[in-house]
This record gives structure tokens, sequence and C-alpha cells, in this order.
């Protein structure tokens, strides 16, 4: 069996092996937020946090996180509260469609855990690794900045 | 998309690696993913054969070291590009690797990309190229024998890069008095692969540059000193003409044809380079 301890929970998987994670959050554990969509690490969508960093599920083996404390877009809220940044993405606008959203909101608890007072471009490095096809790039980085203060409590 | 089965094996040593790679037949070594995996998923899709067995090097912790002991600086093979941007002992002893590392692809690629996915890769642009050889540097493989095999960079690359054996750590003398600089012309806007790159490595005295090193990788061929600029730079003063002195006498047409758009990106950034290099040993 194999252990995966996602959102603080722990998971005993049977695992051939071959299994990317993401297959295994969105097809066995039916945790959907994570989204697949280019399936060869260009757009971010599968974006998932592996002991505090942002990665590409879908070009991770599940087996190779064993141990490993993953954060899914599921894990980051408490009960009913939004976490935030999730909070300051619905504050500001920064989802239209909502495809990009989980990951681009994990890559930003990413950013901001390690660099509280990040600068726009700090924030635009940090999201490189993302595409919204909707183009609602100037309306993510708001929420960003907003989601920042809120957490410095300004 | 889902990949084809395989057998997955984890070893915890280099040994138990090496020993699994002579003994597996049809294998894969896996660092980062970020090419084996995208590799996988297009064999499928093209009805290609993928592998029988894949050997994760991830859970061997050891190889995921960065440090300096008595002037040397040893890079674990599954150092990651984040590993090398966070090293303190880079930082410290060799900010060149860490400028290259914050380059390369994405935030998620560079936190999953390691220093031997990309030496190993076998992809002609790959970027620790430039500055390993300019660096001088070693590559320490493991055989399947278990023996240790030192090869210099430089020879590394002229061989295309080609390896049956695991890339264990990289090592090179912690540079001092010289100045580096690194440069990448990339495809489009950033992010985005470079189309070629330059790393330069010299020390400037009394007016004029010496240990030239000019490690040039322009994306169709693996990394190469090119001697001739090498050469050219060595005869050159230093002072604010330097870079404009260069491209006097350089014949490019080997990288790119004459009237090409990239010969005068490369010249443009041949010049620039130069010039950055002067700057910083002012
Ligand atoms: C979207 C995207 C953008 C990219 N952009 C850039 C870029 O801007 N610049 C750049 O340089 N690269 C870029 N790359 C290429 C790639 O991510 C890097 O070169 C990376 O460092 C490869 O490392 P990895 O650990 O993921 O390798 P893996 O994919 O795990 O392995 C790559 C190859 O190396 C072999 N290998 C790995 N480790 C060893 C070892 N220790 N011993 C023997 N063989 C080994 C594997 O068998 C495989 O053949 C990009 C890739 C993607 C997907």
């Amino acid at each position: 069996m194999t252990k995966l301890k996602i959102n603080n929970r722990i998971y005993d998987l049977a695992l051939k092996g071959h299994e990317t994670l993401l297959e295994v959050l969105r097809d066995i554990l039916g945790l959907t937020g994570t989204k697949t969509a280019c399936d060869e690490a260009e757009c971010g969508a599968c974006t998932v946090l592996i002991n505090g960093k942002a990665i590409l599920s879908c070009i991770t083996l599940a087996m190779d996180v064993e141990n490993d404390d993953i954060t899914t877009i599921e894990g980051i809220s408490s009960g009913d509260d939004l976490h935030p940044i999730q909070q300051a993405f619905l504050d500001k606008g920064a989802v239209q469609c909502g495809f990009c959203a989980p990951g681009f909101i994990l890559s930003t608890k990413a950013l901001l855990d390690e660099n509280p007072r990040p600068d726009l471009d700090e924030i635009k490095k940090s999201l490189d690794g993302h595409l919204c096809r909707c183009g609602g790039y100037l309306k993510i980085f708001d929420a960003i900045e907003d989601a920042a203060k809120k957490l410095r409590n300004e | 998309m889902l990949l084809n089965p395989f057998t997955y094996h984890a070893p915890s040593s280099v040994k138990q690696a090496a020993k699994l790679y002579a003994t597996l037949a049809d294998v894969k070594i896996l660092a980062g993913g970020t090419i084996v995996l995208n590799t996988l998923k297009k064999l499928k899709q093209n009805g290609a054969k993928t592998p029988e067995n894949i050997i994760s090097l991830k859970k061997i912790k050891a190889l995921q070291t960065i440090c300096t002991q008595k002037s040397i600086i040893t890079i674990g093979s599954m150092a990651t590009c984040r590993d090398i941007i966070h090293s303190k002992e880079l930082k410290k002893d060799c900010p060149l690797l860490i400028a290259v590392a914050q380059n390369i692809a994405t935030t998620q690629i560079r936190n999953m990309a390691t220093i031997g996915g990309n030496i190993t890769g076998r992809f002609t642009w790959t970027e620790f190229q430039t500055p390993l050889v300019a660096l001088d540097a070693k590559l320490h493989f493991v055989t399947k024998t278990g023996k240790e095999k030192i090869i210099n960079a430089e020879s590394f690359f002229k061989q295309n890069a080609k390896t049956s054996d695991i890339l264990e750590k990289i090592t090179f003398k912690a540079p001092q008095d010289v100045c580096f600089v690194y440069k990448r012309i990339p495809k489009r806007a950033e992010p985005d692969i470079p189309i070629f790159s330059i790393c330069l490595r010299a020390s400037v005295k009394k007016g004029t540059f010496q240990n030239v090193c000019v490690a040039i990788n322009n994306a169709k061929s693996f990394a190469r000193k090119d001697t001739k600029i090498e050469k050219t730079i060595a005869k050159l003063k230093t002072n604010d003409k330097a870079g404009t002195n260069l491209l006097k006498t350089l014949d490019l047409s080997r990288y790119a044809k004459d009237g090409d758009y990239k010969q005068a990106v490369i010249s443009s950034t041949l010049k620039n380079t130069l010039n950055e290099l002067i700057a910083q040993t002012k």
C-alpha cells in the first residue's frame, strides 16, 4: 500500500506505480479541484503544493510523493470559511471561468507563505507557470495584493 | 493522460540504483520528471513503446546535497533549480548558478527540475551546460558496476551528453578572482527555452582580459568553448569599446548564416556580455 498524506489526511492506496498524482487526486480520490488541462507541464492548472512548494501534478508520479505533505485546493479553506486568498479572488473578480483559479490560488499560497510582502514583479514571476485563458491577469494580481494585505492584518 | 504501466523502483542509495540499473531490462531513470513524464505521454500518444521499468532517484536524499568543502563545490544530481536558487553556499561561492537557475522555465518546473536531468536530458539547449563548461566542472557518474567515473563537463557535452551511467554529483573549484556573465536569448517572451546562451568567464588584470573562457550553446549542438572568440577577447583592451571592438573582427557564420536575424541577436548578445563583464570588474 502507498500512503499519501493529502490535506492532512492519510490515504492508503493500492497503486501500481505508473499513476500520476493528478490521476490519483481526480480519478481515485475525487478531489477534482485540481484540474487537467494541457497535461504537458505548460499551463499550471494541475498545480498542487508538495511540502508547501508548487509543483505540477500532471508530471509527478504519485509514488514519488509518498510521505510528503500534499495540499490541494480542497485543503486550504477551514470548513465553510474560505482561505483569505480564495476570498480575495472572489472579492476582486479574479475568477472568470474559474478553471485556472485553483492553480493560481495554490501558487499564491506558496508565494505568500514564503514572502508575505511581494512586489508586483515577484507576484508575476511566481505565477509565470500559469495560464488564464480568460486573460484575467490584472484582477488576479489585484487579488493577490489584497490577499497579502489581509494576511498581514493590514 | 494515463501512462502505460511500468514497474516503479525507488532505491534509497546510488549503489542500489546502479545495481537495479544493471539488472533490469528496458529501464529509464527518473529525476524531477519534467522531461521523462512528458516523454512517456508523447510516446504513448504516438503508439510507441514505453519503458517497462522506471528507477526514481527521488528517495535518495544524499543526491540532493549542495556543499562547499575546501573550496570544492559539490552539487548532488537531484538538487532542483529551487535548491540551487536558495542555496546559501552557492550565493556565497557561485552566484552564477543561481542566476542561471532563476531563468529556467517556470516556478513549478524550477521546483521540480533537477540539475542532473538538465545535464543528462540530452536536449541541446538546456541551460546548465554553458556555466558548467565555464566553471571547468567535473561530472561524477556511478557505473552499472558501482564504480565512479569522472568526466569533464566540456568532454561530456562534446560527446553529445550520452551516458548509460547514473550521474551522482557535479564538482568544481569555487571560482576566485574571476567574473562570470551568463546570458540567454529565449525563443519568445519569457518564460521560454533559449535559442542561444553564453557563459563568459574572465578576469581583468592591467587593462587586459585573462583566463578567458567563452562557452556557447547555439541550441543546435551541445555547449562548446569557442576558442576563436576566446583568443579575440584575450587580445582586447578592457575599455568601454571592448564589446564593439570584439564584433569588428568576429566571424559568426558558424552559428547563423550572414544576414540571418539570429546572427544579429548573437553578435549583440556577445557585445553586451563582454560589456557586462567589464562593468562587473569596475
Ligand atoms: C514547460 C517546460 C519548460 C522548460 N524550460 C526550460 C528552460 O527554460 N531551460 C532549461 O534548461 N530547461 C527547460 N526545460 C527542460 C527541463 O525541465 C530541465 O532541463 C530539467 O532540468 C530536467 O530535469 P528533470 O529532473 O526534470 O529530469 P527528468 O525528466 O527526470 O530526466 C531527464 C533525463 O535525464 C535522465 N536523468 C535524470 N537524472 C539522471 C541522473 N542522475 N543520472 C542519469 N540520468 C539521469 C533521465 O533518464 C531522462 O532521460 C523545460 C521543461 C518543460 C517541461
